[in-house]
C-alpha cells in the first residue's frame, strides 16, 4: 500500500534540438489501495507518466513523491531499491525469451540477492496465483499472450511491491483475454492490498476494474474523478470522445501537431 | 601416395591451425568481448551514453578493421617479435591475429546486444537492476544464441587468416599450402590441405549452428 503523489510535473524531450513537451503541470493524487486508471489517446503522454512514477523517465520540473518521499531526492541505489517496490507490466510482457516461466518470475528476487531456494518457493506460490502453476518449466515462446501476461504479473509481484504499474497491459490481448487479466489484476489488489495504476486507451478497461480515473490529453491532464461520475458527466471533448468512442472534437490531429510529435 | 614424413607434416599442419585458430579467438573474446560490451553500452541508446569513450572505441575498431590482414600481419612483425620473440610459426602469428580479432569481435558482439529488445531492459530497470546485472543477467543472456553464432562465424574467418597467414611462415596448413602448393608445385599436397581446411570449417560451422540452436529457447 503506496499513496502517491505527483506534483507539477512536467516532462520535455529534446529531439534534434526541439524541445517537445510531453507533459505539462500534471497534479495528481493516488490514494493507498486504489485502482487508479489514466486514459488518453495514443500520443497523450500516458506512458511517459507512468515510467515517470518510477523515475524510468526523470521528470524536468516537479517531482514524484511515494509516501511521502521524494523519488528525486533518492540516490541511484536507493531509486533501484525503491523500484523494487514497485512492479511494472507492460503491454507486450517483456518476459526473458531465454529463460523459463520459473526463472522469470525469480528474476527479480536474483537480482534483489534473495536466495535460490527461497526464490523458487515464492515464485511457485505466485504461479498458484495467476493460475499457472502447470507452466513452470515452459519458455515465453510456448505461452499464449494471455498466459504471458500472467507471468509478467507473477513476476511484478514477485519483490512483494506496494504499487503495480501497467502499462497497456490488456492492449495487446483478444476482449475475452483481457477481461480474465483485469479480473486478476483486481484480484491482486483485493489479496494483496497493491495500488494498481492502470494506463490504457480503451474506455472498457477503466470501467471494468478502475475506482478513479484522470484523462489526459496532448501531454494535458484535463479531468479526474470517480469513474462513475466522469461516466456519467464527462466535461472535456477527450472525456466524451473516449466515452462516446466518436470523435467529437474537428480535429485529432490538431493537438498531435501543436506538439510537434516527429 | 604420402610418405611418413608428409604424412606427419600435415598432421602437424592440422594441429598448429587448430591451435592458432582457437587460440586467437579465445584471446581475441577475452578483449573482444568486453569492448563489445563497452561499445553497446556508451553508445546513444546505451545503458550508459558516453559520445566520447564511445568514439574513441569506434576509431581504434574502424583504424584496426581498416587494415587487411595480409598488411596487418607484417606491419606487426615489430610488435610480435617483441611479444613472442619471433616473428614466424603458429604461436608467433596468433598476435596478429588477435589484434586483428578483437575489434571484429567487438563489433559482432556489440551488434548481437543490440538485437535485445529494449522492452525487457526497461522491464529490468523497472525491478531495480543495476546496469552491471542488466549486462550479465540480461544482455549477455537473451542475446546468447546471437553471441554463439557470432563466435562460430569469428572462428571461421580467424581460420582463413591463419591460413593467410601461411605466406609469411605463420605455420599451420597455409604455410603447407604456400611452401607446396606454391614453391614448389606439388598439387597433391595443397589439395589435401585445402580438403582438411573445409574440413575444419565445417566442423567449426555445424557444430556452432548445432550450439547456437540448442540454447535457443524464443521461436521453435
Amino acid at each position: 500500500m503506496s499513496k502517491i503523489e505527483i506534483k507539477n510535473l512536467t516532462k520535455k524531450f529534446e529531439i534534434n534540438g526541439d524541445s517537445i513537451v510531453a507533459l505539462k503541470d500534471i497534479n495528481l493524487t493516488i490514494d493507498k489501495g486504489e485502482i487508479f486508471g489514466i486514459i488518453g489517446m495514443s500520443g497523450a503522454g500516458k506512458s511517459t507518466l507512468v515510467r515517470t512514477i518510477n523515475y524510468l523517465e526523470k521528470p524536468s520540473k516537479g517531482d514524484v513523491y511515494i509516501d511521502n518521499i521524494s523519488m528525486a531526492s533518492l540516490s541511484a541505489k536507493d531509486l533501484r531499491k525503491k523500484r523494487r517496490e514497485i512492479g511494472m507490466i507492460f503491454q507486450n510482457f517483456n518476459l526473458l525469451e531465454q529463460k523459463n516461466v520459473i526463472d522469470n518470475i525469480c528474476f527479480p528476487l536474483e537480482i534483489a540477492g534473495v536466495k535460490k531456494k527461497e526464490a523458487k518457493k515464492k515464485a511457485r506460490k505466485l504461479l498458484d496465483t495467476v493460475s499457472l502453476s502447470d507452466k513452470e518449466k515452459a519458455y515465453p515462446s510456448q505461452l499464449s499472450g494471455g498466459q504471458k501476461q500472467r507471468v509478467a504479473i507473477a513476476r511484478a509481484l514477485a519483490s512483494n511491491p506496494e504499487i503495480l504499474l501497467c502499462d497497456e497491459a490488456t492492449s495487446a490481448l483478444d476482449p475475452q483475454t483481457a477481461g480474465s487479466i483485469l479480473n486478476l489484476l483486481k484480484e491482486i489488489n483485493k489479496k494483496f492490498n497493491i495500488t494498481i495504476i492502470i494506463i490504457t486507451h480503451q474506455m472498457s478497461v477503466v470501467t471494468e476494474i478502475c475506482d478513479r480515473v484522470a484523462i489526459i490529453d496532448s501531454g494535458r491532464l484535463v479531468e479526474e474523478g470517480k469513474v462513475s461520475d466522469i461516466f456519467a458527466n464527462p466535461k472535456s471533448d477527450v472525456a466524451k470522445e473516449l466515452i462516446i468512442g466518436k470523435e467529437i472534437r474537428f480535429s485529432t490531429t490538431k493537438s498531435i501537431n501543436n506538439r510537434k510529435v516527429v | 601416395m604420402f610418405d611418413e614424413q608428409v604424412i606427419q607434416m600435415i598432421l602437424e599442419g592440422v594441429r598448429d591451425t587448430l591451435f592458432m585458430t582457437l587460440i586467437s579467438t579465445l584471446i581475441g573474446y577475452v578483449i573482444g568481448l568486453p569492448f563489445g560490451i563497452g561499445l553497446y553500452v556508451t553508445s546513444e541508446k546505451g545503458l550508459h551514453p558516453n559520445s566520447f569513450i564511445y568514439r574513441i572505441g569506434d576509431v581504434i575498431c574502424n583504424i584496426i578493421r581498416s587494415i587487411p590482414f595480409l598488411i596487418l600481419l607484417i606491419l606487426l612483425i615489430p610488435f610480435t617479435r617483441l611479444v613472442v620473440g619471433k616473428s614466424y610459426g603458429s604461436t608467433a602469428t596468433i598476435v596478429p591475429l588477435v589484434i586483428c580479432a578483437a575489434p571484429y569481435i567487438a563489433r559482432v558482439v556489440e551488434s548481437s546486444i543490440k538485437e535485445v529488445d529494449g522492452g525487457v531492459i526497461e522491464a529490468a530497470k523497472s525491478m531495480g537492476a543495476s546496469n552491471w546485472q542488466i549486462i550479465y543477467k540480461v544482455l549477455l543472456v537473451e542475446a546468447k544464441t546471437s553471441l554463439i553464432a557470432g563466435a562460430t562465424i569469428t572462428t571461421g574467418v580467424l581460420l582463413g587468416y591463419s591460413a593467410m597467414s601461411g605466406t609469411v611462415g605463420g605455420g599451420g596448413l597455409g604455410d603447407i599450402a604456400v611452401r607446396y602448393g606454391y614453391y614448389r608445385w606439388q598439387m597433391d599436397i595443397m589439395v589435401v590441405t585445402v580438403v582438411l581446411l573445409i574440413l575444419i570449417f565445417q566442423v567449426i560451422q555445424n557444430s556452432g549452428t548445432w550450439i547456437a540452436k540448442k540454447f535457443d529457447h524464443r521461436k521453435r
